[in-house]
């Protein structure tokens, strides 16, 4: 320690390149062992300017105060879809995520043997959902398949025992949700 | 009725609401769908845009002739009642100091003699009377020193519980909305009759938007045990429950809505949701 300080000091009298200071401080470096700021004509130039032109680039990089809304068109490289079907046109409604994204859940319980879906944000009749949801989801498992849900009514929650995320995703998708 | 709906106010403009998700109002063309599904049903309210008169405090008799808009996810958002009690429970008990202390056997302040010989007494053999066995000595597994009962609730739990809980109390009819704070005269009298003949609770809670009160309202309220004042920035779960009536000025209304909605669609929500820190600056 004592010998670095000697040398940075040293360097800093005889202002020398800095680059021994920094080979030697490496693994314990502190506030101490790092090299002092000197005025600004030693470091990269610069130049200030007030075009509105160039604000435009500093104002693309200063982060997002609200999430915007999502873009439009159809076929996204990821795969996420918009929700093209408006309030009104089925007696229920979900809402996107803050994120644009489906509020479809997977609550894992009981070290990992209850799975249950759970959809949130459900606006309107949440009964005609799961109504329509549980007949979806029998037609794909068979009649055989019990689907019991539970409809938290005050909340819009409504939750389908088992792991049903992709198909209830899918259907959502499908009905522009 | 009808002048006066003409006449209401959009005096909001929300700034949020193009990302806001108005597909929480209801359009008109969109009506008539072609599904077989039954035609839509405005449930309970939640799904429409949320309104409320605006009063004042001028005259005792309620004049109200404009209408306020307010933002259906902070003041017609599904009540979490689960939310809302957490919020109170954490609200009690983050300031909560637990001052019950008990004594060991070496802090206990007694002779340390041997209360009587080892042997020959015919009794049990006892070293000190300062002992858990004796009465007046320590205690066993008693309560040490003091105890914070401080916890943070999760960020988000805490926005859920403002917006819940004032939904609740729109929908119970517990929420007005009022232009400003002015009243005519200091006199307790005057706002006492003004909340018994609106039918307001008998415990109201007035919220402004600024932290220097009007002077007459002030005065007024500095009497009444039951009532109170406070800024936008002292809202809290606990409190709107404490009073029966909340009411809030247009400007209140106002800055709530913008703050809450700012931080119910803020991209960095995980940032504001991170683990608490005492040295946290916001």
């Amino acid at each position: 320690m004592a010998l670095r300080l000697l040398i940075k000091n040293a360097i800093i009298t005889s202002g020398v390149s800095l680059r021994i200071n920094n080979s030697i401080c490496k693994r314990d470096s502190s506030y101490r062992s790092s090299p002092i700021a000197q005025d600004p004509s030693h470091y990269t130039k610069y130049e200030v300017s007030s075009s509105p032109e160039e604000w435009k680039f500093v104002e693309r990089l200063l982060p997002l105060t609200i999430i915007p809304p999502p873009p439009d068109g159809k076929n996204f490289p990821s795969g996420w879809q918009p929700q093209t079907a408006k309030f009104g046109q089925y007696p229920y409604f979900v809402h996107r995520t803050r994120n644009h994204m489906l509020p479809v859940y997977l609550k894992v319980s009981m070290r990992g043997t209850r799975r249950i879906t759970q959809i949130n944000n459900v606006d309107g009749d949440i009964w005609k959902l799961e109504e329509a949801l549980k007949k979806y989801l029998q037609k794909v498992y068979g009649d055989k398949r019990i689907i019991a849900t539970k409809v938290h009514e005050v909340c819009g929650h409504l939750c389908i025992h088992g792991d049903h995320v992709s198909r209830v995703n899918e259907w959502l998708l499908k009905k522009g949700l | 009725m009808l002048n006066c709906l003409s006449r209401q106010i959009r005096a909001l403009p929300f700034t949020f609401t193009a990302s806001c998700r108005l597909s929480t109002l209801p359009t008109l063309e969109n009506i008539e769908s072609t599904e077989i599904e039954e035609p839509p049903l405005i449930y309970g309210g939640y799904t429409n845009v949320r309104q409320a008169w605006v009063s004042n405090l001028d005259t005792t008799k309620d004049n109200s002739s404009a209408i306020i808009d307010l933002h259906p996810q902070v003041f017609g958002s599904r009540p979490r009642i689960d939310i809302i009690h957490e919020n109170v429970v954490w609200q009690r008990k983050y300031r909560y100091v637990s001052y019950a202390n008990t004594k060991v056997t070496a802090e206990v302040c007694m002779s340390g003699k041997k209360p009587w010989p080892q042997k020959g007494q015919g009794r049990a053999r006892h070293g000190t009377r300062r002992s858990p066995l004796f009465k007046g000595g320590s205690v066993i597994h008693g309560p040490r020193s003091h105890k914070t009962h401080f916890y943070m609730l999760p960020f988000y739990k805490r926005v859920y519980g403002l917006t819940s809980t004032l939904s609740v109390k729109l929908i119970q009819d517990d929420l007005h909305i009022v232009k400003n704070l002015d009243l005519p005269s200091d006199d307790p009298e005057y706002i006492k009759n003004l909340v018994d003949s609106r039918l307001w609770g008998p415990s109201v809670l007035f919220i402004d938007d600024t932290d220097t009160m009007p002077r007459n309202i002030s005065l007024a309220l500095n009497e009444i045990k039951h009532m109170n004042l406070m800024p936008v920035y002292g809202l809290n779960v606990y409190s709107m429950l404490k009073y029966e009536t909340l009411v809030l000025t247009v400007a209140a209304v106002k800055k709530i809505q913008e703050r809450l909605l700012y931080q119910l669609h803020r991209p960095d929500c995980n940032y504001a949701n991170r683990k608490f820190q005492l040295n946290q600056q916001n």
